[in-house]
């Protein structure tokens, strides 16, 4: 058995708590499988569309110690606004997407605006909201991993996923979705980022002037 | 109310079926499973329910126990394609399922055909879904224990992309799905197994190579998925009580180990005689 747990909180300046919500989460997506897929098979290709609506193919490893789906459902990422390299080398090249490397808000969860429903074919949350300091942006921290931990008597094991959402001069900000945004493997040495999983979040969570959104991901398995 | 207390000729609210578990709703259909049985429903113009169905788990036999009122009724079996009807998990939850079929290789037919919630997840598979998404650099890797009973440090390695790779060749029984004849007297069931019970060799059950199915979606059931099959064809009359899914990863060294990340037992175990392959579909899937 594996399921997730989604735990929303939401602080003032202070870090006093003044809302929490923990609920079993429902939406991984079909992009879940699909980056998967290269890693599990070895040599199939697949090719789907990244956050931007954009086709992209994501590809397997054909050639042992040359390259790979190696950062295929990543979702540590660095804060906002800054960039996010991963690598891909053993003798310490890094690189993303050529050149250019992606931003710590395009990896990791993210959060949006847009109640709308659920499917597992959405490539990226209906209406995500912005890093950044001003009305209707939210600062995005980094996003880590941590609590890995293993009960055997309790039969049971899980790591958690989290973020933090600071509205730091911004108006009230109703957060409606939930997400998780993973690179894949496109074969030469580059990545693109996909929607692997979507939560709606009814009735939104109001995020004011001042306050602070904690969102966890909790993994679990059960034997 | 629970399903089996549902009556053919009856009207139901959507609400009572839906307070069961296991629940794929469709535009005009509901399908309600209790643990041995599916029961299908279907709505009429006034909005009320009717059951019009049940069966057993065999997605080829869709329509036994039909009501006989509703008999001559024509019915849109193209919404009840097999194909269409997955079984499910609760919504929300990212499972597998295993699907066993054993087929006569001189006549096709299948003799026996069975589809079950895969329930063991075990610890190498979620400390491996953790190096995956924490890409778990070499100077701080997992300590995951491998099917040789040894500890070693997974972390993801620059451009090997190994982790969760499960594609065994013909006859290689260390890897990809492998079968197994302990029924848990052995080797019990539990979170921390890393290695499956007693190995069926190929020897006796010949190994395919792994195949795969693309990944799949779809909107109206909410589910996502992915297969993985591998044949064994019986070169004696044998008795698979066990099921398990291995796969490589790359240890901080730089050498490829091997981790089991699901064990299943058969309750019963499955008879495969002389003759015949039996088909393990791992149906690993999510629903929204």
């Amino acid at each position: 058995m594996f399921k997730t747990i989604l735990t929303l909180e939401r602080f003032d300046e202070d870090m006093r708590l003044l809302e929490k919500r923990e609920r079993e989460s429902r939406s991984w997506l079909k992009h879940f499988f699909d980056e998967f897929y290269p890693m599990t098979s070895f040599t199939q290709l697949v090719t789907i569309n990244d956050i931007g609506g954009v086709a992209r193919t994501l590809a397997a490893c054909g050639i042992m110690n040359n390259a790979g789906p190696y950062c295929n459902l990543q979702v540590v990422s660095s804060p906002g606004n800054t960039g996010l390299f991963v690598p891909i080398s053993q003798v310490g090249g890094y690189d993303w997407n050529g050149a250019t490397p992606y931003r710590g808000e395009d990896v990791g969860i993210v959060v949006g605006t847009n109640n709308g429903g659920a499917s597992p074919l959405q490539d990226a949350l209906l209406s995500k909201i912005a890093h950044g300091e001003i009305a209707g942006q939210l600062l995005y921290g980094g996003c880590e991993l941590y609590g890995l931990t293993i009960n055997v008597p309790g039969g049971t094991g899980q790591f958690s996923i989290r973020r933090y959402f600071t509205n730091v001069l911004g108006g009230a900000i109703a957060v409606a979705e939930v997400g998780l945004y993973s690179p894949g493997y496109n074969a030469t040495d580059t990545c693109y980022v996909f929607c692997i999983h979507r939560e709606v979040v009814a009735p939104a969570v109001t995020v004011n002037n001042g306050e602070i959104l904690r969102v966890t991901i909790t993994p679990q398995i059960a034997v | 109310m629970e399903l089996k207390d549902f009556k053919f000729g009856e009207h139901y609210t959507e609400e009572q079926i839906k307070g069961k578990a296991n629940i794929i709703s469709l535009p005009r259909f509901i399908i309600a499973d209790s643990p041995s049985t599916r029961y299908w429903f279907e709505v009429d113009s006034d909005g009320q329910w009717h059951l019009i169905a049940f069966n057993d788990y065999d997605p080829k036999v869709l329509v036994r126990n039909l009501n006989p009122v509703l008999s001559e009724k024509p019915i849109e079996v193209g919404i009840v394609q097999p194909d269409d009807i997955k079984d499910v998990l609760v919504p929300g939850e990212l499972g597998a399922m295993l699907e066993l079929t054993v087929t006569d290789d001189k006549t096709g037919k299948i003799i026996e055909h069975r589809v079950m919630k895969s329930k063991s997840f075990l610890q190498q598979f979620i400390q491996l879904l953790y190096v995956k998404m924490a890409l778990s650099p070499t100077s701080a890797p997992v300590s995951v224990r491998d099917t040789g009973n040894t500890l070693r440090n997974v972390a993801e390695v620059g451009k090997k992309g190994y982790t969760f790779d499960t594609t065994a060749a013909i006859t290689d029984v260390t890897y990809g799905i492998i079968i197994g004849s302990d029924n848990g007297g052995v080797y019990p069931l539990a979170m921390d197994n890393y290695k499956i019970g007693t190995l069926i060799p190929n020897a006796t059950m010949n190994y395919s190579a792994m195949l795969y199915g693309n990944p799949g979606g779809d909107a109206g059931t909410g589910i996502s998925q992915i297969t993985l099959t591998r044949n064994f064809t019986a070169t004696a009359p044998t008795t698979v009580n066990e099921i398990a899914l291995v796969c490589q990863a790359v240890d901080t060294t730089g050498t490829v180990r091997k981790f089991m990340i699901i064990r299943d037992l058969i309750a019963g175990g499955i008879a495969v005689p002389n003759g015949t392959t039996l088909t393990v579909n791992y149906r690993l899937q999510a629903q929204v």
